[in-house]
């Protein structure tokens, strides 16, 4: 971005979600979605990398090398098994908008400017996949309810657009399917057989959240329900 | 795609420009005032000393929910913007399944007092920055991990299966961060495959 490196620190909230502030600047940005705040970095942001929550084992089975953090930091005994998000302090939060609860968990997604929350029920509904055309650019929304993954991919692959229709094995973890070459996929985005074996798909800004946090940064975000619905209507 | 980072930077801010009120720097609270000032005077950790793409984040950012929902409750009315240190939930009643938030932590667990270094490897691991407080103690006891030490999968026998990670992978290197480690630092300032990444939740 400016060709600095920035460290990061928490800073207080905004909205219900926290803010950092990095030690080289003082710039406040927004754990959100990266977009600096205030400060000499203002209007700048941070661009969205591929972070997937997932199961250890999932990872593992896909990433047999991986590294793991190490817990012996000063701070072990202060680590605790996460809370069930959307589940904690299911409070109303004076946050967002009332399109749907404030805790309800969404895979919020983002192309070209414009917003979408999927709600994992409704993903789930459909068996974890979602093809859309967002910002005019087709995307697959994919949710693993086993792993608990939320991501979201572009379904152009050498300027074809893609088709993915869920492939699931029995007890297995999420796998989709290309219509137009019957390639198999994980939900990293890796085609692991068929035609395209090795190829991997373009990564669309999108992450878990619950409603109050999406909805409150980005009020003009749509809702899938079948359809992308827009916000007032 | 036009994805102009500044394009749509400034479309955000003006977004948030138009909620009176709620900017950082109109701030009444003395303490966000002094939060925005920058805190120049704190040295720097340490040097810049390369220049690098800085590539930054995205996460699962849901457990925010948990020191969200706390706050909310103390927000006063009209200032949006609360330092988290200022606005600890109350501690969940007994009985309450829900664990507290990683903002209600118990002061009394701080870094200078947990038992430092039990071995020559502790020392180690400590002394290389794998850790560090939030300056001036802002941040309401979350501590960003600066430098995070990883081991092997194989030697990770104390994760299990389900248990929840963020993962990533970057040129052939792929790193997991276990859920309850990043539900406490929030931050994981690092490095892979030689860029600089920032890994929030």
């Amino acid at each position: 971005m400016t060709g600095q490196t920035l460290t990061f620190d928490l800073s207080g909230l905004y909205k219900g979600v926290f803010l950092m502030r990095d030690r080289e600047t003082g710039t406040i940005w927004a754990h959100l979605d990266g977009t600096a705040m205030q400060g000499p970095l203002a209007g700048e942001r941070l661009r969205f990398i591929p972070v997937p929550q997932m199961t250890w084992g999932e990872w593992r089975s896909a990433h047999p090398d991986t590294l793991v953090l190490d817990p012996d930091t000063p701070f072990r005994q202060r680590y605790e098994p996460p809370v069930r998000i959307g589940m904690a302090g299911r409070t109303e939060s004076i946050y967002g908008d009332d399109r749907l609860p404030s805790n309800a968990l969404v895979v919020g997604v983002e192309a070209n400017g414009e917003f979408a929350g999927f709600p994992m029920d409704v993903l789930d509904a459909e068996d974890g996949v979602v093809n859309v055309e967002l910002g005019g650019q087709p995307v697959v929304v994919l949710y693993d309810a086993r792993s608990l993954t939320g991501i979201a991919y572009s379904r152009t692959v050498d300027g074809e657009t893609m088709t993915f229709v869920p492939a699931r094995p029995l007890q297995g973890p999420l796998r989709i399917r290309d219509e137009q070459t019957g390639s198999l996929w994980d939900i990293n985005g890796k085609a692991i057989s068929g035609p395209l074996t090795g190829r991997a798909l373009t990564f669309v800004p999108s992450l878990i959240s619950e409603w109050y946090g999406w909805s409150a940064y980005h009020p003009e975000t749509t809702i899938y329900e079948g359809t992308l619905i827009p916000s007032g209507s | 795609m036009h994805s102009g980072t500044g394009t749509r930077g400034q479309v955000y801010i003006k977004a948030v420009s138009e909620v009176p009120g709620v900017l950082p720097g109109r701030a009444k609270n003395p303490r966000l005032r002094h939060l925005l000032r920058g805190d120049r005077a704190r040295p720097r950790r340490k040097a810049i000393s390369r220049l690098k793409l800085l590539v930054a984040a995205s996460a699962v950012l849901s457990v925010l929910a948990a020191c969200g929902q706390g706050a909310t409750e103390d927000a006063p009315v009209g200032e949006t913007l609360i330092a988290v240190q200022s606005s600890l939930p109350t501690p969940p009643s007994p009985g309450d399944p829900v664990p507290p938030s990683p903002g209600v932590q118990s002061p009394r667990a701080t870094p200078q007092q947990t038992p430092a270094a039990e071995g020559r490897d502790a020392t180690a691991r400590a002394s290389a920055g794998n850790a560090r407080r939030a300056p001036g103690g802002r941040g309401g006891g979350f501590v960003p991990l600066d430098n995070p030490v990883f081991m092997p999968a194989i030697e990770a026998s104390h994760l299990g299966d389900d248990d929840l990670v963020l993962g990533y992978e970057f040129r052939g290197e792929a790193r997991a961060y276990p859920l309850d480690m990043m539900r406490f630092h929030h931050i994981a300032n690092d490095t892979v495959a030689g860029t600089p990444v920032l890994i929030t939740y």
